[in-house]
């Protein structure tokens, strides 16, 4: 698999709307640099606030809770890269009590997901071929994605790059993170 | 590309209609009318994981509801933790749904002598499921389908009552809740879903058999699924309390298999987008694995966005069934990848091997009958290509 950078990740989950599910693969040398990172992308894109969730030492009922608690938000499950063949089965199991409308990213190992692959055919059906390798260069953009970014963001709220920056200017921007995205993509984060 | 979600709960897809409900034929419908018909009868719809047995469940609650019967659908993989010993969860959120839609019932018909013996069984299956009484606030649904556990109250424990000794306990009260709902001309059915998550046959009738006789005590007629090892279980038969056993096969092995699945595709807008190559490449790729196939169209759609193309070609779909297929290879052992070699190079599926019942639990070999196997097509390449590498 290519490795692909986070924020491309962040754009095919945002295409994707709600109950998305998705297995990133970490780089395997800067995991929690590149956790904050990838989840600053994953807060830029799907919008408002990403939860990481530890499963290494939830008890299943716990699990369930948090992951329900609110349903609607994205969550990154971390702590699975040691779960052996036992946990695997029971979280596969336990699959429905998992299912959530926000976006749900199962942040792993290349043997985290081997072990998922192997042990939990019911995550597996979930997941189908969405398991990303992220990129260890995930921040950055070509100037031809951002140009295609741009004209997504014209698109969807009927406004082009200079009406933006004057409303910013006005102050009078809805505080949305899509126009924070914006306004950084058009290099006027000084206007945030 | 919304309408393309392979994970999206079943129910807001058919409501939608997003789903195309002759896939199988009427097979819903024939289940539904037999539990109907036959209060107490037990029927079993085994199949692999993806293969659209939650959607036909879902169409049958609703054929249930539109033919006037009371359908309790229960998710019991929603209410229960299943990975423990799980005796009696099925009875217990069957008990404690079966209260929730009554109590829809017996405020529209304002009768307070059904409202009575509504609250003692609500009591009775409260503590059956959970040890303790929870007030049940009014029924937050209007239909009768679908319900996780989790709302009601919002955090409920798991339900792993022991039957041997709560059965009793809840007996008499649902069995005069039943009669009351009998009683204003409403036979009530249980549908289960969730039990196929139990992939090893052992731990799915442990789970299910003393509850399931309890139901049928009750005469309530029981539709459930059930995981494909239940099929393809050798030296033990289906018991035959189960007056029938469908198994979903994947739809390629019918004739016009090539039809009904372009027909998902097309039910869900995705042929305006996919040349015909990809639309073919994509149905043909999938198996006939329904989850696969909406997984493949969508990730080809994905494609083709982050590559900045106005439709879906060829190449997109080619990316998306390799994406696919590198994830049924990722955790195979040697021993798997020899088996799915034979089975490619011969033909031969022995299902006495562990190995082999493994492989068609994780679907990464399909069923298209009780002889016919196949590697999944979008893993098959990748099998050759190791098998032409080690050459």
């Amino acid at each position: 698999l290519e490795p692909q950078p986070g924020h491309e990740i962040a754009r095919r989950l945002e295409l994707r709307g709600s109950h998305a599910w998705a297995v990133v693969l970490k780089p395997p040398d800067t995991a929690v640099p590149a956790l904050d990172a990838f989840e600053d992308e994953l807060e830029v894109y799907l919008g408002g606030r990403v939860r990481t969730v530890d499963a290494s030492q939830l008890s299943m009922a716990d699990l369930r809770e948090q992951l329900q608690s609110p349903p609607d938000d994205v969550i990154v499950l971390t702590g699975l890269d040691d779960f052996d063949e036992d946990s695997w089965t029971a979280l596969d199991i336990n699959r429905d009590g998992m299912e959530r409308q926000g976006t749900l990213v199962l942040w792993l190992s290349s043997e985290g997901a081997l072990g998922l692959c192997r042990h939990a055919p019911n995550l597996r059906s979930f997941i189908g071929g969405s398991i990303f390798h992220l990129g260890p260069d995930g921040g950055i953009m070509t100037e031809q994605e951002r140009q295609r970014r741009l004209a997504d963001l014209a698109a969807h709220y009927k406004l082009d790059n200079e009406q933006v920056i004057r409303l910013a200017e006005a102050r009078t921007l809805p505080p949305d993170p899509e126009f924070v995205e914006w306004l950084v993509l058009l290099g006027r984060g000084d206007l945030l | 590309m919304k309408r393309l979600n392979p994970t999206a709960p079943p129910w807001d897809a058919i409501e939608a209609g997003l789903v195309v409900d002759d896939l199988h034929g009427s097979l819903y419908q024939n289940l539904a009318a037999r539990a109907e018909l036959e209060p107490g009868s037990q029927q079993l719809l085994a199949g692999g994981v993806g293969s659209g047995k939650t959607t036909e469940l879902l169409l049958a609650v609703k054929w249930l509801h539109t033919h006037g019967n009371i359908p309790v659908y229960v998710d019991v993989a929603a209410f229960a933790d299943l990975s423990q010993p799980s005796s009696g969860a099925v009875l217990a959120a069957f008990g404690v749904r079966l209260a929730e839609v009554s109590r829809m019932v017996f405020e529209d018909i304002s009768s307070s002598e059904h409202l009575t013996i509504l609250e003692r069984t609500e009591h009775a299956v409260q503590q059956f499921a959970y040890g303790t009484w929870i007030p049940t606030p009014s029924a937050p649904l209007k239909i009768p389908a679908p319900s996780k556990g989790c709302r009601v109250g919002g955090k409920l424990p798991r339900a792993i009552p022991v039957l041997d000794r709560g059965f009793p306990e809840v007996r008499e009260p649902l069995q005069a809740l039943l009669k009351a709902l009998r009683d204003v001309s409403l036979d009530v059915v249980a549908l289960f879903d969730g039990l196929d998550r139990l992939l090893d046959p052992g731990t799915f009738w442990a789970t299910v058999e003393a509850d399931f006789a309890a139901l049928r005590e009750l005469e309530v007629s029981v539709l459930a699924v059930a995981p494909i090892t239940v099929s393809f279980e050798v030296g033990r038969t289906i018991p035959d309390q189960f007056d029938r056993v469908h198994h979903l096969v994947p739809l390629i092995a019918e004739p016009e298999a090539g039809g009904k699945l372009r027909s998902v595709l097309e039910r869900r807008g995705a042929t305006d987008l996919l040349q015909s190559p990809a639309a073919d490449l994509t149905c043909s790729a999938s198996g006939g694995v329904l989850r696969d196939l909406v997984s493949l169209a969508r990730d080809a759609g994905e494609e083709a966005y982050v590559s900045g193309a106005e439709r879906i070609g060829q190449k997109h779909a080619e990316k998306a069934v390799r994406q696919l297929g590198t994830g049924y290879l990722r955790g195979l052992g040697p021993e798997e990848i020899r088996a799915l070699s034979q089975l490619d190079r011969t033909g031969s599926f022995d299902l006495h091997s562990v190995v082999n019942v493994g492989l068609l639990a994780t679907r990464r070999v399909l069923e298209y009958s009780h002889t016919g196997f196949r590697v999944h097509p979008a893993l098959l390449p990748l099998i050759r290509e190791g098998e032409a590498h080690i050459a």
